[in-house]
């Protein structure tokens, strides 16, 4: 989607923009790599997650969004998930184990 | 107090009290036998020797101790204390040959031989008893110095000591020399006035005595002997006591100016007192000159003797020297006669061996029928037996010499040898003078002794053994094997058991479940497809998408638990899904922002906070904060070390202090807070542990007992397919259905 794959300079617009559909949210990785992101309200944070591995180049299935220690789900939208405008969604790799 | 020298015979201690008296103890044989008229005390022989010691000491009414050991005798009487006791004490010399008489029969023979002695004796010591006190009292500081304030029979008092010697019948030919020296030692002959000279064998040599030195004797009684007798001991053993009486000459002079007054006073003191007295007197007093000439005439013995009694003699006092007296006067007789005949070495050499001589014959005869009946009489024996027994007359002094010598050295077979008496005599004296009391009555104390106590225990495992009836062991194993199987039932009524085995029906669900590859399960927030599913297969690790989702399952089953039952109730908990360690451990309390996982509720009303723990992405474990019971917990599967959790602990302690700083403002106090690390080998499936640890946490169970753990490895399998079939349920079984 359009929401997708914005880049840093894609931060300043949306704070214009930012007033009633839009957030600017950022993804942090646990390197403490940040992406910012400006999505729709309405949007499936599925697409942000797809858009984050496109752009930091990993694999979709071994990644998870949280927000809050929560793990943010396919379905779950910025507004369910009550996201705020300048959020912070965590980032994290797949963990195995079981030696 | 002791006299330590070897050679004594006897030694005393010096009691406080004179009145107490001290007895010569000889076990059995009746000569021993001792009575102090004036005093309560009655010496008798018994069978047992200490027995007889406590009934002596009974009759004195007096705390007794008495040594015995060995081969010798202590005896204490009468002490108030332990150290002031009256102490005898027989040495090495004289003990043995006594104690040997007290253990063989031969003693009896001896004292059948010298019968009439002891008869004679113990009357006569009776009546002499309280005479010798009243003197030995009076004289108390020296007892050797009859002739002061004694009257003859103070003279007498060699004679008495030779008494002590008849205690020690068979050592009396070997030990001759050192007779004469007690007898002088022994104030005996205060004692010995009192007493009548009941011995036959004393009268019989008396007479022969007189005979041999008449002149000598002035006095007319029998016992004039006994004077010429004295002079010598005086002049070997008495001169120090002498001169402290000062009323009595020097030894030396004295043997030759007292003879007579002395051999006078003596000849009546002996005469009455002891037989002994008698054969010795009459050799010696003839010449003085003789006294004077050193009894070394005989080999070392004599001379040593003499010394050894002296030394004994000063050292001893009156009370002491009565004491021995009446021993002396008690056992002593029979030996006297040959003693004294030692003594008195060069002149009455003659008289005094064939006087022994005689003696010893018949104490030799009664021995070897004695040892006969035992059937212990050997050739060697009868040989030197023979020799003894038929020891011809000496010519001369020289050949008396020699056979002297032979004669000693054939008795020898029939005592203890020296060095054995020496030995002996240093063991008693130097320490270890136990009384018998102090090993008899002494209370037993229960000691630690480990050693003793398993060798108790082996043996009595031996015992057990052998007396091991097979069929007891039988019942008992079927005893066994009953108490096994109920504890079992019990068991497993209190605590079910992890299934192995998923029923057949479910465990088709579950192969479905894994063969479909769309499948795909949420629940709250976690969700898990069939990628994760099929890591739940056997072997395969699984991955924090089924961690999390398994641990949303918990947190959804205690958030429906009931919480008006309480015993229904499940614990209170939170749980943080795999990645708040590693937030919390990676970057920190505030980078990771931890402090908006809990803007919803608040962590510390919590009953348990659990957790997985991913380490390095290859390792799952378990953490739990338990703020019931204040600790922080960390379980792992495949932990080498308990060390190993102190890094999870110091995470967990910055995260509640920072936590508890950021919702309460305040520091978290975790000073009473405990850590608790469990090791749960089971050397695979980390990740089905740590799932299922949680959940047991979740149950409130206390994992800090290895026992709460209710799956091993070998439940493993099963474990996983009971996740898939949870997973696909989303919800948890119960845990975990009674059998039956």
């Amino acid at each position: 989607m359009s929401d997708n794959g914005s880049a840093p300079p894609a931060d300043t617009k949306p704070k214009a923009e930012g007033g009633d559909n839009t957030l600017n949210i950022k993804i942090t990785s646990s390197n403490h790599d940040e992406v910012f992101f400006k999505i729709k309200k309405t949007t499936k944070l599925t697409k942000l997650k797809s858009a984050y591995a496109d752009r930091v180049g990993s694999d979709i299935n071994a990644i998870r969004l949280m927000f809050d220690g929560e793990r943010i789900q396919d379905g779950d939208t910025a507004e369910s998930l009550g996201l705020e405008e300048g959020d912070a969604i965590d980032v994290v790799l797949e963990q195995v184990g079981g030696c | 107090m002791v006299d330590r020298k070897r050679s004594r015979r006897a030694s005393f201690l010096e009691d406080t009290d004179p009145d107490d008296l001290i007895l010569a103890q000889r076990t059995k044989t009746p000569r021993r036998t001792v009575e102090h008229s004036a005093a309560p005390l009655v010496l008798r022989s018994e069978s047992s020797p200490s027995k007889s010691l406590t009934s002596i000491a009974e009759s004195f009414g007096q705390k007794t101790s008495a040594i015995l050991s060995r081969m010798g005798l202590v005896l204490r009487v009468g002490g108030r204390s332990k150290r002031r006791a009256h102490q005898v004490q027989l040495d090495g010399d004289s003990s043995p040959p006594l104690m040997r008489e007290v253990s063989e029969p031969s003693s009896k023979l001896l004292s059948s031989e010298n019968g009439s002695y002891p008869a004679g004796d113990t009357g006569e010591i009776g009546q002499a008893g309280p005479s010798t006190r009243s003197r030995t009292r009076s004289r108390s500081p020296k007892p050797m110095t009859p002739s002061t304030s004694s009257t003859p029979a103070q003279k007498s008092q060699p004679l008495p000591s030779s008494s002590l010697y008849p205690i020690l019948p068979s050592s009396t030919v070997s030990h001759d020399a050192l007779s004469p020296s007690l007898n002088s030692n022994q104030v005996d002959s205060r004692s010995s006035p009192g007493i009548s000279p009941d011995d036959p064998f004393g009268d019989a040599s008396d007479p022969s005595a007189r005979s041999l030195s008449p002149g000598s004797q002035s006095q007319p009684q029998s016992t004039s002997g006994g004077d010429a007798h004295e002079p010598p001991f005086e002049s070997s053993g008495s001169p120090p006591e002498d001169l402290e009486d000062g009323t009595e000459d020097q030894p030396i002079d004295l043997a030759d100016t007292d003879d007579e007054a002395e051999e006078d006073s003596h000849d009546a003191a002996e005469a009455s007192t002891e037989p002994m007295g008698p054969i010795s007197l009459t050799p010696e007093a003839g010449p003085s000159t003789r006294m004077r000439r050193p009894p070394p005439a005989r080999p070392d013995l004599l001379g040593q003797s003499v010394q050894r009694k002296y030394d004994w003699l000063t050292s001893t006092d009156s009370q002491s020297g009565i004491q021995a007296s009446s021993r002396a006067t008690g056992s002593s007789q029979p030996l006297s006669p040959s003693q004294k005949s030692g003594v008195r070495s060069s002149r009455s050499r003659r008289k005094g061996q064939r006087d022994r001589q005689g003696t010893f014959k018949r104490y030799l005869k009664s021995f070897a029928r004695n040892q006969h009946k035992a059937g212990i009489f050997d050739g060697n024996t009868k040989r030197a037996f023979y020799r003894l027994v038929h020891k011809p007359e000496p010519r001369d002094e020289t050949q008396g010499r020699v056979l002297e010598w032979r004669f000693q050295r054939d008795s020898k077979l029939f005592s203890t040898s020296k060095e054995e008496k020496d030995a002996y005599t240093d063991l008693l004296l130097k320490n270890n003078l136990k009384t018998v009391e102090d090993i008899t009555q002494k209370p037993i104390e229960p000691t630690f002794s480990p050693g003793r106590s398993r060798r108790i225990a082996n043996r009595a495992q031996l015992d057990a053994a052998q007396r091991r009836n097979p069929a007891i062991d039988e019942i008992l194993e079927s005893f066994q094997k009953q108490r096994l199987e109920d504890e079992q039932a019990i068991q497993k009524r209190l605590r079910p058991r992890v299934p192995t085995q998923m029923a057949p029906g479910r465990l088709e669900t579950v192969n479905s479940h894994w063969k479909n590859p769309a499948f795909k399960v949420e629940h709250l927030n976690a969700e898990v497809r069939s990628a994760s599913l099929q890591r739940l297969k056997d072997r395969q690790w699984l991955d924090d998408e089924i961690i999390n989702y398994y641990g949303s399952l918990i947190q959804a089953r205690s958030d429906r638990s009931p919480k008006s039952d309480e015993k229904a109730a499940l614990p209170n908990i939170h749980f943080f899904n795999s990645f708040f360690y590693q937030k919390l451990s990676e970057q920190g309390y505030a980078a990771s922002r931890l402090k908006r996982w809990t803007k919803k509720f608040d962590l510390f009303s919590k009953d348990l906070v659990i957790f997985p723990i991913n380490q390095g992405n290859m390792h799952w474990t378990a953490g739990a904060i338990n703020f019931q019971k204040k600790r922080l917990e960390y379980f792992d599967s495949l932990s080498q070390y308990p060390g190993q959790g102190e890094p999870v602990f110091e995470n967990l302690f910055q995260y509640l202090q920072e936590e508890h700083k950021d919702k309460k403002g305040t520091d978290f106090d975790d000073s009473d807070w405990k850590k608790v690390f469990n090791i749960q080998n089971n050397g695979s499936d980390c990740g089905v542990f740590s799932s299922q640890t949680l959940e047991l946490l979740s149950r409130g169970k206390d994992l800090s007992k290895p026992e709460e753990f209710d799956f091993t490895c070998e439940h493993m399998p099963y474990l996983r397919r009971l996740m898939v079939w949870e997973i696909a349920e989303g919800k948890l079984e119960p845990r975990w259905p009674k059998e039956g």
